[in-house]
């Protein structure tokens, strides 16, 4: 099949404001001047990149508002980036294998500035066989589970996969409130390698290759409508590329080429990032034939829900491989998280777990005993 | 007009500071009270947080700048002032 058959990345309708922000904000945008910088602004910061826009638009006369925003975003950046250094330091002292995501280490790689990212909350990645230790230690540092009648550590911690383990906490202390996610199962790869791969790290970090995989994977998780992410990578890979032929490899061993090749032809669409010809040429075979057309978001437009079974279906389609799309699927029967926070059943009847993970796929079962309409399903089910 | 103070000054407890976005910012990681600097004010915070002491910050200012030791001095104190007010900085005594 030539690769102009092959299904293209949609090019979304954007006006001339969301043009602009783009060309501001891509690896080659430079500082500029705006004919009505507010909003300007004020779009910016709804697509996420407000800091960057500001920054690139500093010498222009923008409100004294909007400098007082960038610098509580800077302030609130520094704070985050202490409070995780202070957290991964107290999970070392308990020996648990955690490593920061994205948050501020991005911000330094992609623009060398932990200014010009904005940031929500922390993203830490904790080994599963450690989560039930890393989640004692933090509740000894002040942090406890966002959600009342949390699931047991150990539970949680045989559930999910690279798209769906996350478990909330929120800090309790008197400081300024904090949400901390920890996910413990952020790429397909075994516990073993992933340590491995983090231990190889000083301090443990994802290697290069990996990290870009992951915020890939994150992508495609938000069916590419996160700006922000978009413009982390294109700066990131702009400032530093990666081993291409190693990323490559990577990728296909852990079946996420057709992720890879989506992902960077957002990084074109929206921010005129072009991977080398080599590269592509060796993504072209992973290109889908044709994609449902959900499963690329508008990023200029809120992001529309979808039912559990478009979920998976998207998630399905993601996958080049016919063993990893097996692997899913024989996933997606095993209860998850949501299952056990959905119910909560007595230690000996575990096994009824399993039919309520069929009544919250079909959608019958959403938060306890409660039918939702059919046509309205959960984010994550 | 009050003097400079006397004596060393340095980072309140708590305080951490760094280069962000074209200017300093300082947070006071315990009351979330933060500062940003101009590039002046991050010159004399960081000849402050080298030198510790106001008078030898204004001689090295003298040596930079072409304005008088008065004016020098003043903007000093004025930048000691509000930084003490929001308690992002200490005197040794303190």
């Amino acid at each position: 099949m030539p690769a102009s058959r092959r299904w293209g990345f949609p090019r979304f309708p954007q006006t001339d404001l969301d043009r602009q922000i783009l060309a501001l904000c891509s690896p080659s945008g430079a500082p500029a001047t705006a004919a009505d910088t507010d909003a300007l602004l004020a779009r910016a910061e709804a697509l996420g990149l407000f800091p960057l826009a500001f920054h690139r638009l500093r010498r222009s006369n923008a409100h004294p508002e909007w400098e007082e925003r960038f610098r509580a975003n800077a302030a609130r950046n520094l704070y985050l980036h202490h409070e995780q250094s202070r957290l991964l330091a107290e999970l070392s002292a308990a020996g648990v294998c955690a490593a920061p995501l994205k948050g501020t280490a991005l911000a330094e790689l992609a623009y060398g500035d932990l200014a010009l990212r904005s940031q929500v909350d922390i993203d830490l990645y904790v080994s599963p066989r450690d989560l039930p230790a890393a989640l004692d230690r933090l509740s000894g540092a002040g942090y406890h589970q966002a959600v009342p009648n949390a699931v047991p550590a150990a539970l949680l911690a045989r559930t999910g996969d690279e798209f769906t383990s996350e478990c909330q906490l929120v800090s309790a202390g008197d400081g300024m409130p904090v949400l901390l996610e920890l996910h413990w199962r952020i790429l397909p790869l075994s516990d073993q390698e992933l340590r491995a791969a983090l231990a190889a790290q000083i301090p443990p970090q994802l290697p290069h290759e990996m990290n870009v995989l992951y915020l890939c994977l994150k992508a495609a998780t938000q069916r590419w409508s996160s700006l922000k992410l978009l413009a982390d990578l294109a700066h990131w890979l702009g400032r530093q590329p990666p081993n291409w032929e190693r990323l490559l490899g990577t990728a296909g061993r852990l079946g996420l080429r057709r992720i890879v090749c989506l992902t960077l032809d957002a990084l074109g669409v929206y921010f005129g990032v072009q991977a080398p010809t080599p590269v592509s040429e060796a993504l072209a075979s992973a290109r889908p034939l044709s994609l449902p057309a959900a499963a690329v978001a508008n990023p200029f437009l809120s992001l529309p829900t979808l039912s559990p079974a478009a979920h998976h279906r998207l998630r399905l389609a993601l996958r080049e491989r016919f063993r990893d799309r097996a692997r899913y699927a024989a996933r997606l029967l095993r209860p998850t998280a949501g299952d056990l926070a959905a119910l909560r059943l007595p230690r000996g009847l575990g096994f009824l777990y399993w039919g309520v993970r069929w009544l919250r796929l079909s959608g019958l079962l959403k938060n306890g005993w409660k039918r939702q309409p059919r046509s309205f399903g959960a984010a994550h089910p | 007009m009050t003097a400079l103070p006397r004596g060393r000054i340095r980072p309140a407890r708590d305080v951490v500071f760094r280069e962000l976005g074209g200017e300093m910012v300082l947070l006071n990681l315990k009351s979330g009270v933060y500062f940003g600097l101009n590039e002046t004010g991050t010159q004399m915070w960081t000849l402050l947080v080298e030198l510790k002491d106001p008078a030898r910050v204004v001689d090295a200012l003298e040596r930079e700048y072409a304005a008088s030791r008065a004016q020098l001095e003043g903007d000093l104190r004025e930048l000691l002032g509000t930084l003490r007010a929001k308690g992002l900085i200490e005197l040794d005594d303190e």
